[in-house]
């Protein structure tokens, strides 16, 4: 079972390519965009709860407060998920060069029944990884919003609290 | 049939590889292919292969090579072809995926017969199993035609004649093979055809049974085909004391 989703994956690769450390660095990064992104997020998270209390030691709220705007807090929270996705955007030309490397293995591939062979061993993979990264980066940024929610003192939500939620997709 | 008809190939920077050659090579032929360096021999199978763009035409039993039937042409080169990070098997497999008429049988017998590990990638093989891989993969590949370009290149005397008994021996009635080398009087007696290429055209043809009865060898064809100035050495070698006194 776990040998045929070994090789049903490396044929999302270059034949010969390193599949498997290619997935597990990528895996690790997202780990670490992941971990980061959510531990910068309830920094933040907390810092901007500060203004609610009137006074922090009691932790007594202030009526009328509110906190600020989900966008404010997470601010570039996803820049690591756009550097992982940018290096594997650029796997595709790597995954080109390999065919020279060493030998002319492009050869081989330009001349098998299946043309699109080639085109398939240097995109999928990476489509896959991209498709994963997003879906990483959606997931985290569901649990910021979900724990924007859930920790913000009732009551001090603001009138709209996903106003300019766009905005997280910029990454500078 | 494989036909080729007119072709010619022109590089961007103007060098006209391939000035019009028409040539046809029948199942179960050994063709030799022959010329001087930059003659046009590999231009000449990589655009039957498809791999360079050409004007003319290039049929196999009639029909444009396409994907359809790229499958019946296989192709050995010194550059190589194979994956360097990919173990034996590992090609086995890909091939397998890729050449429905892959034979596996023959894959097995050449890689025991040199002896070549499976489960180690071809990047640490030496430079003559290298060669040797990719030979054995070439003639595996189930292909009716079987283009080389110089394989041997690298390997010993002793491996060379090895390899061309072992061809002899398992080569079908129906596989046609395109050997272009540089080693003409190790192969006279393996191929049945000698196809001579000057400066992108062909500049002789013959079968060696025709040789035979003509009573001439091969080097002596090429040598006449070529104008082979014999006595070039031994004028340069002249020149060259004369310089001296």
């Amino acid at each position: 079972m776990r040998s045929k989703l070994a090789r049903r994956l490396s044929r999302l690769f270059p034949a010969g390519w390193p599949w498997k450390t290619t997935v597990e660095v990528t895996l690790c990064a997202l780990l670490v965009a992941c971990c980061s992104t959510v531990l910068l997020f309830l920094i933040h998270f907390e810092q901007a709860k500060i203004p609610l209390y009137a006074s922090l030691a009691d932790r007594i709220l202030e009526q009328g407060t509110h906190i600020v705007p989900f966008v404010h807090i997470f601010g570039r929270g996803l820049l690591g998920f756009w550097i992982v996705a940018l290096c594997v955007v650029l796997l595709p030309l790597f995954h080109y060069l390999w065919h020279w490397q060493g030998s002319k293995s492009i050869y081989l591939m330009r001349r098998l029944p299946r043309r699109s062979e080639l085109w398939r061993r240097c995109l999928a993979g990476p489509a896959v990884l991209l498709a994963i990264t997003v879906a990483a980066a959606a997931l985290i940024v569901l649990l910021c919003m979900l724990l924007y929610q859930t920790l913000t003192p009732a009551g001090h939500l603001p009138e709209d609290p996903w106003a300019g939620i766009g905005g997280i997709l910029c990454w500078f | 049939m494989l036909v080729l008809s007119d072709v010619k190939k022109t590089y961007r920077q103007g060098t006209q590889a391939l000035a019009g050659v028409s040539l046809s090579l029948g199942p179960g032929e050994i063709v030799g292919l022959f010329g001087e360096n930059g003659a046009g021999k590999t231009t000449l199978m990589k655009c039957i292969l498809g791999l360079l763009r050409y004007e003319g035409e290039i049929t196999l039993d009639g029909q444009p090579i396409t994907p359809k039937n790229i499958a019946r042409l296989s192709f050995a080169t010194c550059e190589h072809s194979y994956f360097p990070a990919l173990t034996a098997a590992g090609h086995r497999d890909f091939f397998r995926e890729h050449f429905p008429t892959f034979r596996d049988k023959r894959f097995t017998a050449l890689m025991d017969f040199f002896q070549l590990p499976l489960n180690k990638t071809i990047r640490s093989f030496s430079t003559g199993q290298k060669n040797q891989f990719e030979v054995i993969l070439a003639l595996s590949q189930g292909a009716d035609y079987i283009l080389m370009d110089e394989p041997f290149a690298g390997n010993d005397i002793f491996n060379r004649e090895d390899f061309y008994k072992v061809l002899l021996g398992i080569l079908e009635p129906n596989e046609t093979i395109l050997l272009s080398t540089h080693l003409l009087e190790e192969v006279q007696h393996f191929i049945g055809r000698a196809v001579l290429l000057h400066q992108g055209t062909v500049a002789g043809d013959m079968t060696t049974s025709q040789l035979e009865d003509e009573g001439r060898s091969l080097i002596d064809y090429v040598k006449e085909t070529y104008h082979y100035q014999s006595d070039r050495v031994s004028r340069t070698l002249d020149q060259l004391t004369d310089q001296k006194e």
